[in-house]
């Protein structure tokens, strides 16, 4: 048992205080009420021997002290906010309400919601925060504001089709209570699975309940928990392959006539899906331009947000390049292969490809220059911001390039020189490298890092669209073009080269101004509701938050029920 | 407090409830009254009572004519004579009398109006007096039915006084050379000096004595008044002393004890005298109550 708003030394001091207090008070002289009387001949005589209090009169009314303490009593403990073992005065309490879509099944948002209201009502406010965990994480409320503005708060809050951010939230407090002394808890008011590696990552000083919503109701859903593209098995440059994946829990099984796929405007026949094994569909060859592909599930389950989910097919056209009159010999093997190039006169072109002797070009080029013309064996064209990090830029089309797979040093050995890359910003695209790094006698060139230079550096001149296999609400995005980086860092949050974190929310959104995307949900803990991952909800989830509210009542009550007798032992003049 | 005025001190349903209250006493009163007194004197009256020797100047008229034809000599008859019976109605008009509310002086007035009428209705004859610390004479008195309500408005003329003085006043009212009669004293006996004082005075009054206690239930048991509760100074009317009192059941206990000794102490003093005292609860009907007082007989007039 703990009390919240007193110390005990303070409250001891309140309960003796009080004792004293009343004991002086019943020996001061009170005032008299005045009543006229025919006469005081009778009275007279009648307190001869029962003289009035006078300003400091011995105590004797030891009945009506002993009611008037124990009534202050009952109500200074009241103030005292008496709690049980759980609201030790030194821990934290983080309350996070669960509001992705793993609680967003019938009641269980609104359920877990009230459950909160419930709980932090017994907390005292320097020690609980309450934070939402939807698409973003939210504080509600913080330890220095009133309990009672939460309700308002919580009042403008729904479940969103989104990831759960829970996770996200546990991460940063445990960040915070590294460096905190007092113990920290972070009660979960929902059904967010909470990943073990997070549970196994708290700090020592920081525990993880979680109250489950109390729902009778069987959980019953189809979902799709992947959507995504990928090379076509045909190997047609212009195409792709899609995959859906559909999964159940309490659910009959999913058949193809149960998706309703369109691209653009155009319903695709479900008869066109190859069913893979028990819950894979795939639909082969699908034309990569730029169409959004929308997938349905038909009929009726507990979770909408997982019955739909879209993506932007890529965007792959061949790229027209020039070649020019000394391109080296070595070189022409690995465009000739890459199918998503094409040769065509320089005025047709989109890249110029060039080789010694050969008249720059205004194109964005790739030129083999002779070991003298520059001092490094790889200068590379940028095209970007002034102020852009010139280290980061460089990273990153090393990275799009390819050239991070490229031996460098058993080819700084061979030509014994050394292999160094340099950025150069300017308004026109171009990658230059020595003529020996390409040449025969070297062995970058019969290694299977070259093709990928080759063809990674025709996509990045060409500036290619980029595109992702999928979006899904919360996980990693990785480009999969060599093409200009994402600017719109608003949507997508850099996290490495080339990787992106897609935002927690479903939704359309634009990549660039020219490329939409779409994110759809995906989560597969949202579908199926893995129960194995909830923490601590048989033991907290019935675990009644209000002996202490229950006890305040009785409190009161006892009171109340004190008042009450004073009052009738009054009322027959017992006591004064 | 200011003075009453006559409809609040006798409303017309007093008055109506008056005129039925007269006739419905008669019937009692005729087996005896109180202040019920033979004339020395004996005269011409209704009732026989003796024969005596004429001598000259005796009436003619009762000359019994056949003891004359018998003997040989003159006798005449000889009546018992009533003589009217004074009443005095004297009223306390202390500041005790007027406190309350409803105020004891409306019963007061309103007892007092009651005996006169009675009275009155026997052609006796009605005097008021009031009184607090000196004794004062209202005007004529009343000896018919028809002037009960110039009696009335007599009443309704008087004005509070000051302190309650009986023991003074009754010695006063002996030194006054009054016909003897019937003296009724309505009051509370409030009177700071003491039964013992009283005593004293009232038997050198030579008039029979009627006493008309004023009383209310919250007199003998004061946690009836919602206002006696907890930690009072209770500050006397008519003396305007204080006296601070707790409220406790010990004190309350004690008042009544003592106020039970006053009331004895006033009984003892009416069966001394030879006297009646009517205690009157100046919240109930006044009528209604001397009716009960009459048909027990308990009281005569």
């Amino acid at each position: 048992m703990n009390l919240l708003n007193l110390s005990p030394l303070f409250f001891g001091a309140g309960l003796a205080g009080l004792a004293v207090g009343l004991y002086l008070l019943q020996q001061l002289r009170i005032r008299y009420t005045r009543v006229p009387v025919p006469t005081t001949l009778f009275w007279a005589e009648a307190v001869r021997d029962a003289p009035v209090r006078v300003f400091r009169q011995r105590f004797k009314h030891w009945l009506a002290w002993l009611l008037a303490v124990l009534i202050c009593w009952l109500l200074w403990l009241g103030f005292a906010d008496l709690r049980t073992d759980r609201s030790e005065t030194a821990a934290f309490y983080a309350l996070i309400l669960d509001g992705s879509a793993q609680n967003a099944v019938g009641d269980d948002f609104e359920i877990s919601k009230q459950q909160l209201l419930n709980d932090v009502r017994s907390y005292p406010n320097p020690q609980r925060e309450v934070y939402y965990a939807g698409e973003h994480n939210l504080k509600l409320l913080s330890y220095d504001e009133e309990t009672r503005v939460l309700q308002q708060r919580l009042d403008d809050q729904t479940p969103v089709s989104a990831r759960s951010s829970v996770e996200d939230q546990l991460r940063l407090l445990a960040r915070d209570a590294v460096n905190a002394e007092n113990q920290v808890t972070a009660i979960v008011y929902g059904r967010t699975a909470i990943p073990q590696e997070v549970i196994d990552d708290l700090p020592d000083n920081m525990s993880v309940e979680q109250r489950l919503p109390e729902d009778e109701t069987e959980f019953s859903n189809r979902g799709i928990v992947a959507l995504g593209v990928g090379e076509p098995l045909s190997g047609a440059w212009d195409k792709v392959d899609v995959l859906i994946r559909v999964l159940r829990t309490n659910a009959e099984g999913v058949a193809a006539e149960d998706l309703t796929i369109t691209i653009g405007d155009q319903a695709v026949s479900s008869g066109e899906l190859d069913v893979v094994g028990e819950s894979d569909f795939l639909l082969k060859d699908v034309v990569a331009d730029g169409s959004q592909l929308q997938v349905s599930l038909s009929g009726e389950d507990d979770l909408e947000f997982d019955n739909e989910a879209s993506l932007v097919l890529p965007i792959r056209t061949q790229i027209p390049i020039y070649l020019g009159n000394n391109v080296p010999e070595s070189i022409l093997p690995a465009i000739n292969a890459d199918t998503a190039l094409i040769v065509v006169p320089e005025n047709e072109a989109e890249v110029a490809v060039l080789g010694p002797g050969d008249s720059p070009s205004a194109l964005p080029y790739f030129r083999v220059v002779a070991e003298s013309a520059q001092e490094q064996a790889f200068v590379i064209g940028y095209v970007g911001p002034q102020d852009v990090n010139s280290e980061r830029a460089l990273d990153r089309t090393i990275e799009q390039l390819g050239i991070e797979h490229i031996d460098a040093t058993a080819i700084a050995q061979e030509i014994e020189r050394e292999i160094t890359v340099r950025l150069e910003f300017g308004d026109q695209r171009f990658v230059s490298i020595w003529q020996p790094v390409v040449e025969d006698e070297f062995n970058f060139r019969e290694s299977i890092s070259f093709p990928l230079f080759i063809s990674k550096s025709m996509r990045y001149l060409a500036n290619e669209a980029p595109w992702y296999a999928y979006l899904a609400a919360g996980r990693q995005a990785i480009e999969q073009s060599a093409g200009t980086s994402l600017a719109d860092t608003d949507t997508l949050s850099e996290l490495a080269v080339g990787t992106y974190f897609v935002r927690n929310a479903t939704g359309e959104f634009e990549l660039t101004d020219e490329l939409p995307g779409v994110i759809s949900l995906l989560d597969k803990t949202s579908t199926v509701r893995s129960s194995g991952t909830n923490i601590g909800s048989d033991t907290v989830a019935t675990t009644s938050p209000y002996p202490l509210w229950e006890l305040i009542t009785w409190l009161m009550l006892l009171a109340l029920a004190l008042v009450v007798t004073e009052w009738y032992i009054y009322q027959r003049r017992l006591m004064p | 407090m200011a003075r009453l005025t006559f409809d609040e001190l006798f409303d017309s349903e007093f008055l109506s409830a008056l005129e039925v209250f007269d006739l419905r006493i008669k019937r009692f009163i005729r087996q005896g009254r109180h202040g019920e007194q033979l004339s020395h004197d004996r005269g011409f009256g209704q009732e026989f009572k003796d024969f005596k020797a004429y001598v000259p100047g005796d009436d003619l008229r009762a000359v019994n004519w056949s003891i004359y034809q018998r003997l040989g000599r003159l006798f005449v008859h000889v009546f018992e004579e009533y003589q009217d019976l004074p009443v005095y109605l004297l009223v306390d008009l202390s500041k005790s009398m007027f406190l309350e509310e409803p105020p004891r002086i409306v019963a007061g007035l309103r007892t007092a109006l009651a005996l006169g009428a009675i009275a009155a209705g026997q052609h006796d004859v009605v005097s008021l007096f009031s009184f607090s610390d000196n004794l004062e004479m209202q005007t004529k008195p009343i000896s018919s039915k028809g002037q009960l309500i110039f009696l009335a408005r007599q009443m309704a003329e008087l004005d509070e006084l000051d302190k309650t003085n009986l023991s003074d006043v009754l010695e006063e009212l002996s030194h006054q050379k009054l016909r003897r009669g019937l003296l009724v004293i309505v009051s509370d006996f409030f009177d700071p000096s003491g039964i013992e004082a009283i005593d004293d005075a009232i038997r050198k009054v030579r008039h029979k004595i009627l006493l008309m206690q004023l009383t209310k239930e919250e007199d003998a048991d004061p946690e009836l008044n919602p206002e006696i509760v907890g930690d009072l100074r209770l500050v006397d009317c008519e003396l305007e002393e204080a006296i601070d009192v707790t409220i406790e059941p010990q004190v309350i206990r004690e008042y009544k004890r003592i106020y039970g000794t006053f009331n004895e102490a006033l009984i003892e003093l009416a069966d001394s005298l030879g006297s009646g005292l009517v205690q009157i609860d100046c919240e109930k009907d006044i009528l209604d109550q001397l009716s009960v007082m009459f048909q027990t007989r308990n009281l005569l007039v």
